[in-house]
């Protein structure tokens, strides 16, 4: 144990090192550089105001939805919530990674985290404080790309984040363009997931890559959808509805072990979208996120099925 | 007026469980996920100890116990009285639609008042309590007679209706409502414990510190409407007032401990009806005994559903659920 | 009876005609704007997107509602006879709740069940259920208080749905477990009704035949065997019969409490106490009650749909009231 705090902080000064020239640039100045300990800390203005927050965390505990941001930057994640630990694209970051929830208190301060990152609606915020700092965000409350830029000032790497949305927003833009050209400006996708025996489909910031498509690629969604979907950001239908919900085009992200009968049925079948092979099937425990690593994903999944 | 060895029994059956009592809350100090060193206990409670242990001891584990304690010893009181006021050996506030009542009411509140969170988890108690109370005056009205008064079967039957066309008006409300939220009320119906720091046990304990006292003061009251209806009027109880009033203290009780413990059923069965058997029907006798016992049962349940299982906590509500409704049974074969 | 037969019949006619008032109700309004002429269309065959729409999810959905209706409809009024309880019903009592842990269990041990898994799973969980409620009330010698038949269903009940939450946190499967529990008719398919109407159509069948001896039963355990009724006999089938019908309802919708108390008590008012009446009427008036139920759920909020299950559940509560106030006293 010693050894590898010993090992860690060696690294933390080599790293902080590295970084203090960059910290200066993104306004985000290391405060106190260090007291007694020797670890560093930065301070980041979070929601809730400035909390001090390690310049370099080793052990994240992630207990909702940004799991695949912190994995993005290559931040060690040792505690995640059930959703993101049952994405098998995950698998690869997140396999030692215990599951954890904001009520399993003794599980999370056995994994030893330095920085605590979660929902603002989450229960125990207090006493998961006097564990590691903890820093919440309101999901929805800044756009999907932005998120991952203030995640990336939060671990301290700030520019990475940065130059990373800068360029995935232009290779976005540039597959939209391809994609456009392809099928054609007016050719509307719609995205449609089924959860229990309900159908919902979804306006454009809601996950499973309606972000990509609706904001980067600018691709129009079918008036229906406009109407219901948009203001709400998802929008639950009947089965006898989904014909005049699906776009030319339809993203449907799939629950395996959900109520899947609607496909079966030949008004499904008999859609334009399907008629022409214009379904693209995703599987949707991968799908329902909208971090880099998912949003990575689904933009090759958009290329590779748009374009084929 | 008691018989002296009648007494004596009562404080060793009191001295007894307060024992078992304690034993139960030294094993839920020492398991639980976080692994402490059952040595590291005593100097931990004495600030002694690491962070860890100090933060897993006063943060996580001692709360829950306080809190689980309090929640059954007020549940068991809870069925104590109306067991009393409905001459009825079944009723538990679980049973006749309490809980649903308050469950009811905290996933309205829950899912169309912004509230952020911090707040939230304080006004949940008194939104649990309007909701049973609400509850309970309407179960009272549709099973009051005005020939023949209060009814009690009749206003257990009430609250079996109630409850269940609530769970109904829950599912209508979660199944608008997205997942997250959904995900919070399924676990609060489960009754998981999850307000277990120690604010809520500040928010609880002032109401057992001023019920408690009171139902054992008008424990004579009890035994008095626990006889028949001409029997209790001949000895001069206004019987409707003292109903009422023992009514809307068990409705407290039950509202304040569910609000923050989740839906628990059959606590308020079981207590008062194992103190009954040991010591007998008397409620100066049995109501402190049941007190304890109901504190200890849901303990115990607790603790049992914090460490069966590796994937998470089953809730103590379950558990509770699993025991009682056999012990449940029993009772209705024994009769 | 022979003055009372001639009423029934006509009254009978009626409720006939109510029913496929409803039917047709049921087919005409929803998510999807069909006019009547698409409805004719659907039936003879046409291809139109209409057309497809009814055929493939309003009618198998409306028939499972229609089937469902009268299954726990006639379920209800053969326990309320077999008991002489008027607060009987499949839900109060047990069954569902059994199903459901049967359900938790089977898919815990078995991911991949098929529907005829699900159906037998169902099947005995109500079978499990009901037995121990009724264990319960045959221990006690001269019949059971309908007050504690209630409150051993409501125990038995919380105790099994305590069972299949467990299950489903152990096991992880929770939401595949409220897939089945609470879907309502939702997404009925033509595999399945093939499944189960049968199953559901013969149930009401032998019902009907063993109405008279249901009748001699509902009027007092002496009477019957006064009369020469193997009574033991007449209630294991009787018995049976409920299991079948209640738990194939429930494979098919999940949990519905309230409808099997509701129609029997609406149909005796009409007809009297005479199960051979009772149970084709409870038949006919469930199953509208039902697509009626089933038909504001999906136009209520459309889109949407509101939970079948939580209308009835809202629906029931006034009706059981009633029962608790007046009806229920004769039997208290």
């Amino acid at each position: 144990m010693k050894k590898a705090l010993l090992f860690l902080t060696l690294a933390l000064v080599l790293i902080l090192g590295a970084c203090s020239s960059k910290n200066e640039d993104t306004s985000t100045k290391p405060e106190k550089e260090d007291t007694s300990k020797d670890t560093g800390t930065i301070t980041y203005e979070s929601e809730n105001g400035p909390i001090e927050v390690p310049a370099d965390p080793q052990r994240v505990v992630v207990l909702s939805t940004y799991a695949g941001h912190v994995a993005a930057l290559d931040v060690p994640i040792v505690g995640v919530d059930s959703w993101s630990k049952t994405n098998p694209r995950f698998d690869k970051y997140l396999k030692d990674a215990e599951e954890v929830t904001d009520e399993d208190l003794e599980k999370i301060i056995e994994l030893e985290p330095d920085l605590i990152i979660g929902l603002s609606t989450m229960n125990n915020i207090d006493r998961l404080k006097e564990i590691a700092p903890v820093v919440t965000f309101t999901y929805g409350k800044v756009d999907y790309l932005t998120q991952q830029v203030e995640i990336g000032k939060l671990l301290n790497k700030g520019d990475e984040a940065q130059d990373w949305v800068t360029d995935f927003q232009a290779r976005s833009k540039e597959a939209g363009k391809e994609i456009k050209a392809k099928i054609g400006d007016d050719k509307t996708v719609s995205v449609i997931e089924n959860f229990d025996k309900q159908l919902y489909v979804y306006g454009d910031n809601w996950a499973r890559g309606t972000e990509i498509l609706y904001q980067e690629m600018e691709l129009p969604m079918p008036e229906k959808v406009k109407a219901d979907a948009l203001k709400e950001g998802y929008f639950a239908l009947s089965t006898e509805v989904l014909p005049e919900y699906m776009g030319d085009y339809v993203i449907l992200s799939r629950n395996g072990d959900g109520d899947n009968s609607f496909m079966e049925t030949e008004t499904y079948k008999n859609t334009p979208a399907v008629k022409e092979g214009h379904v693209f099937e995703a599987e949707a425990s991968e799908f329902y996120f909208n971090d880099p690593l998912t949003l990575e994903y689904q933009l090759e999944f958009f290329k590779e099925h748009f374009l084929k | 007026m008691i018989q002296s060895e009648i007494l004596k029994k009562q404080r060793i059956l009191l001295f007894t469980f307060t024992l078992l009592t304690l034993g139960t809350a030294i094993a839920a100090i020492a398991l639980g996920p976080a692994s402490i060193d059952p040595i590291r206990i005593i100097p931990a409670l004495f600030g002694n100890g690491t962070f860890k242990e100090e933060f897993v001891l006063f943060s996580v584990r001692l709360p829950r116990i306080a809190i689980t304690f309090l929640a059954g010893a007020a549940l068991a009181l809870s069925g104590s009285i109306l067991q009393g006021i409905t001459r009825n050996d079944l009723a538990d506030p679980g049973i006749i639609g309490i809980n649903a009542g308050a469950g009811a009411s905290i996933a309205v509140f829950f899912l169309f008042v912004p509230v952020d969170a911090g707040a939230f988890v304080y006004l949940m108690p008194i939104v649990g309590f309007i909701g049973a109370f609400i509850t309970a005056v309407l179960i009272y009205l549709f099973a009051y007679d005005k020939k023949t008064g209060l009814q009690p079967i009749r206003l257990v039957l009430t609250g079996v209706g109630f409850s269940l066309a609530l769970s109904g008006v829950m599912i209508v409300l979660t199944s608008s409502a997205d997942r997250d939220k959904v995900d919070f009320i399924a676990k609060w119906l489960a009754g998981n414990i999850w307000g277990s720091d120690w604010p809520f046990v500040i928010a609880l304990l002032p109401w057992l510190v001023l019920l408690v006292p009171f139902a054992l003061y008008k424990a004579n009251r009890l035994n008095v409407l626990g006889l028949s209806e001409s029997v209790a009027i001949g000895i001069g109880v206004s019987v409707e007032r003292e109903r009422i009033i023992l009514l809307l203290t068990a409705v407290a009780l039950a509202a304040s401990a569910v609000s923050v413990t989740g839906g628990i059923a059959f606590i308020g069965l079981m207590a008062p009806h194992i103190a009954k058997s040991l010591i007998g029907p008397r409620s100066q006798l049995y109501l402190p005994i049941a007190i304890i016992l109901g504190g200890w049962l849901l303990l115990l349940s607790d603790t049992i559903g914090r460490n069966i299982s590796s994937v998470g906590i089953i809730p103590a509500g379950l558990v509770v659920s699993l025991i009682g409704a056999p012990y449940f049974v029993y009772l209705l074969l024994r009769k | 009876m022979n003055r009372q037969a001639k009423p029934f019949s006509i009254k009978f006619i009626f409720s006939c005609v109510g029913l496929l008032g409803s039917l047709f109700l049921a087919m005409v309004l929803g998510a999807a704007d069909v006019s009547i002429s698409d409805v004719w269309l659907a039936i003879i065959g046409d291809t139109s997107k209409n057309s497809l729409i009814l055929r493939e999810i309003r009618f198998p959905r409306e028939l499972a509602a229609l089937l469902v209706g009268s299954a726990l409809a006639v379920s209800g009024a053969i326990m309320q006879g077999m008991t002489r309880n008027p607060l009987a019903d499949p839900g109060l009592l047990g069954l569902t709740a059994g199903a459901n842990a049967a359900l938790a269990i089977a898919i815990a041990l078995v991911p991949s069940l098929n529907y005829y898994g699900i159906m037998a799973a169902c099947f005995l969980g109500a079978a499990i259920g009901a037995l121990v409620v009724f264990g319960i009330a045959s221990a006690k010698r001269g019949g059971f208080s309908p007050f504690r038949l209630v409150l051993a269903g409501a125990a038995v009940s919380t105790f099994f749905f305590a069972v299949a939450e467990g299950v489903g946190i152990y096991f992880k499967v929770s939401k595949d477990i409220s897939m089945w529990t609470a879907g309502g008719v939702i997404g009925t398919t033509w595999t399945q009704l093939q499944i189960i109407t049968p199953v559901i159509v013969i149930g009401i069948v032998i019902s009907l035949v063993l109405s008279k001896q249901l009748t001699l039963l509902s009027l007092s355990e002496e009477v019957a065997v006064g009369l020469g009724q193997h009574t033991f006999k007449i209630k294991v089938f009787l018995f049976i019969l409920i299991i079948i019908l209640a738990g194939s309802a429930v494979a098919l919708v999940g949990n519905l409490a309230f409808v099997g108390l509701m129609i029997p008590h609406i149909v005796r008012a009409i007809v009297g106490t005479d199960y051979r009446f009772i149970i084709p009427m409870s038949a006919v008036v469930g199953g509208a009650f039902m697509l009626l139920a089933d038909t504001l759920g999906r136009t209520m909020n459309a889109p949407y749909e509101t939970p079948v299950a939580a209308l009835v559940a809202v629906m029931g509560l006034p009706f059981f009231l009633i029962i608790v106030r007046k009806g229920g006293r004769a039997f208290l």
